[in-house]
């Protein structure tokens, strides 16, 4: 037997846009066991509901990450208007769905840059963030800011989507259907793309499911499963499918991310299409008593947002359970037994987000 | 298995964006673009001020700092995160969230707005009150009680913030705003 070595990876890594270690014991070249420690970036978010009150939280909770930022806020805004029965208007659910959908292609394509770079693909890179620049101005026009919208209210949405700006936003994403093209093309058909990603870090549907794998990741592994039917906001009007493909290899995660930029421009389209005029919020009064627990899909695969109310206007409780949380240890499989020049391109392919997993 | 598996693929991209603008902004050499609905930081019309403390409470990062007393308004433009909660409570609506940002600073700082001292007012409403409940609805600080059955309206001194909305909102206009004695002024 080769004589087994320990090498740290991590915080600190050129790949790795956030912090995350990993002890990797090896046998020569080939990683045997990696052992994770999270903890770089922890702020106590969730402890902040103690001292902000229920409607002040909205904010810091879409503080959590500067990707998933909307759909944390979106989800914790869910979560407490169900447990207060309230039902927000249709044109408000219509535009958080505009948003999320927005905020996907937007995380999307921050991925298949980061997936280029990790790559040495340096001008596919600067593409892929090129095109994300056209979603970062849409969001700028819509809500005033590029990363953190800070849209979401308990009861509704706080700015209203006016019919010029949704044109614009129509315009927009048709051009961007077809500058996404030699992208898809070039992840797809490029023989260099080709030669890193296939075959590697085979994750079989029996290990997702088992593992807890979540989102693009599980579904690349052959599970249809898609939180986004179980029909929060605007979804249950709007017609689509879990993608998935059988492969189970990084390829795989590429191609259904890849096939998901394309399904929420169609989502877009159908919802541009049939927007509701109306209140874009409702006044809420009163304090949130009682529990619940919504699952909203992320970009990054299914988030869990759990709120407990008392009856004042601090919560009890606010829990968050963040895809990458649940991508670590089916992530910690895909690395036994892979190379050691591998193990960077692994990691990303679950496209980590350390500071949500962290909170 | 057959595979489509190419070079140069993304080469006439390439070329396409030799010869093509930049899609961003030479910031320091040209000047930059903001949209109407940018949220870069926060302005106050302090005469319009009445030292109510809701903005202070209500900003999350607690950046926000009202001395009733002094009749100071303070922003740490460094803790502000620009999420506009502040311009949403505000009875006056004298806060407003501007398009561009400040200017960066070597040294954490603290800016300060005096307002001119008023006396402070109180609701007060008249027999012609017909117990309709708006303005203890409109009241942002639930300072206003009204019992219909028992024909009671009751205000909480210590609550109120002389915001003026119940008697704005007031159907009847029977609520007026008046002032109280020097020595209990603030």
């Amino acid at each position: 037997m080769a004589k087994r070595s320990v090498i740290p990876f991590g915080p600190q890594h050129p790949v790795l846009p956030e912090p995350i270690h990993l002890d990797l014991v090896l046998e020569d070249e080939v990683v045997v066991e990696a052992i994770p420690n999270i903890g770089f970036v922890h702020r106590g978010l969730e402890k902040l509901v103690d001292s902000r009150d229920y409607k002040q939280y909205v904010y810091v909770a879409e503080r959590i990450c500067g990707i998933c930022s909307f759909g944390h806020g979106m989800g914790y805004c869910e979560s407490v208007e169900r447990a207060m029965g309230i039902d927000i208007p249709a044109r408000a659910k219509y535009l958080r769905t505009l948003w999320m959908e927005l905020s996907r292609i937007h995380s999307h394509l921050l991925w298949l840059g980061l997936l280029a770079d990790a790559l040495g693909f340096e001008s596919l890179f600067m593409q892929s963030w090129r095109l994300r620049e056209k979603i970062l101005d849409i969001f700028d026009m819509t809500t005033g800011g590029r990363i953190i919208f800070s849209v979401n209210q308990i009861g509704g949405v706080l700015k209203d989507v006016e019919p010029v700006m949704l044109k614009e936003i129509q315009k927009t994403i048709t051009e961007l259907e077809s500058e996404v093209k030699p992208i898809i093309r070039t992840f797809l058909e490029d023989r260099l793309v080709n030669m890193r990603l296939r075959g590697l870090g085979v994750l079989s549907k029996e290990q997702a499911y088992t593992a807890g794998a979540v989102g693009p990741m599980l579904r690349a592994s052959g599970v249809a499963y898609d939180s986004r039917e179980t029909g929060y906001a605007a979804y249950a009007d709007l017609s689509f499918g879990p993608i998935t493909a059988i492969e189970g290899d990084s390829y795989a995660r590429v191609k259904v991310r890849l096939a998901e930029i394309l399904q929420s421009f169609e989502i877009l389209q159908e919802l541009l299409g049939k927007i509701p005029s109306g209140e874009i919020a409702i006044p809420v009064k009163g304090n949130p008593k009682g529990e619940c627990f919504v699952r909203i899909e992320q970009p990054r695969g299914e988030a869990i947002y759990y709120t407990k109310g008392n009856g004042t206007k601090y919560l009890d409780r606010f829990r968050l359970r963040t895809p990458t949380t649940a991508n670590i240890p089916p992530m910690l499989d895909l690395l036994k037994g892979c190379q050691l020049s591998d193990v960077a391109l692994l990691i990303l392919t679950i496209d980590p987000c350390i500071s949500c997993t962290e909170r | 298995m057959a595979r489509k598996e190419k070079l140069f693929v993304f080469t006439p991209q390439i070329l396409k964006n030799l010869v093509s603008k930049p899609v961003t902004e030479a910031y320091p050499f040209e000047e930059a673009h903001y949209t109407d609905r940018m949220r870069g930081h926060i302005e106050i019309d302090i005469e319009q001020c009445i030292s109510c403390t809701l903005c202070a409470q209500n900003c999350p990062p607690r950046a926000i700092k009202v001395d009733r007393g002094k009749g100071t308004w303070e922003i740490n433009r460094f803790d502000c995160v620009q999420c506009g909660n502040c311009v949403q409570v505000c009875p006056k609506k004298c806060l407003h969230m501007k398009k561009g940002y400040t200017q960066p600073e070597t040294q954490k700082s603290v800016e300060v707005y005096t307002r001119t001292i008023q006396k402070k007012k109180f609701p007060k409403a008249s027999s012609d009150c017909v117990y309709c409940t708006l303005c203890a609805k409109k009241c942002p600080r639930d300072a206003i009680t009204v019992d219909r059955s028992q024909k009671l309206w009751s205000l909480n001194q210590d609550l109120c913030v002389s915001c003026g909305l119940c008697a704005k909102n007031c159907p009847k206009k029977c609520i007026e705003m008046i002032e109280i004695n020097d020595e209990e002024a603030v």
